[in-house]
């Protein structure tokens, strides 16, 4: 099983140093990021500080390997990589990185887009969107 | 016979915690639904059920055992 759950924000670092360890896979010719950074949404006049990000593990594990499976059944792929965090992340911050390499460029572009869509959509994750003043809602995908 | 709850999302702040253990007379998992509906202001929240770690139809019910693991799941907010 793959990891995909970290605690805090992914790093520019981390994005990076998972960019750089692809240099010897030199059959890949295109790779393709998605990053979803916590967005400062205004809801009635109170600003998102932050998302605190939880998760169903043993559901999503799962799940995420379902996906994991697909994608390479359904994409001519050389490498994916998903991650997300957990825990407090602030606006501004990287919370989400999907990362796909292929032999050329058509495929990365449809893999990339499917595989945030299924993410979003079948893996068990919860955000709960806290505010300046401390006062928090549940995050709903639109 | 007892069971864990498990509560995500929006069902954390109505039932108040993120798990619990509950004693159950029934081991019918539609009838469990039916009494924390009766018992909890959640009815207006939708939600997906896992019995240990699968998600089950909600439309049949499912035998429970006892130690099972109930996740009552509001829907998915990734990304």
């Amino acid at each position: 099983m793959k990891k995909v759950f970290i605690n805090g924000p992914i790093s520019s670092d981390f994005i990076g140093e998972s960019i750089a360890k692809h240099q010897t896979k030199t059959s890949i010719g295109a790779h393709n990021i998605f990053l979803g950074q916590v967005r400062a949404d205004a809801v009635d006049g109170r600003n998102v500080a932050a998302i605190e990000y939880t998760c169903y593990e043993e559901l999503a594990n799962a799940k995420l390997h379902e996906i994991r499976e697909e994608a390479f059944e359904k994409f001519d792929l050389i490498c994916m990589h998903i991650y997300h965090s957990l825990g407090t992340i602030k606006t501004g911050e990287v919370c989400f990185f999907v990362f796909v390499s292929a032999e050329r460029r058509k495929e990365v572009y449809e893999a990339t887009e499917w595989l945030v869509n299924q993410v979003k959509d079948r893996t068990p994750i919860y955000g709960k969107e806290i505010f300046e003043d401390k006062t928090h809602q549940w995050k709903v995908n639109t | 016979m007892k069971v864990t709850l498990k509560y995500f999302g929006q069902l954390v702040d109505v039932m108040g915690n993120h798990e619990e253990t509950r004693e159950i007379s029934s081991n019918n998992s539609n009838e469990l639904l039916e009494q924390m509906k009766q018992n909890n202001p959640i009815g207006h929240i939708p939600f997906q059920l896992a019995i240990n770690d699968k998600l089950i139809d909600q439309k049949a019910a499912k035998k429970l055992n006892d130690g099972d693991v109930i996740a009552l799941l509001p829907p998915y907010a990734g990304g």
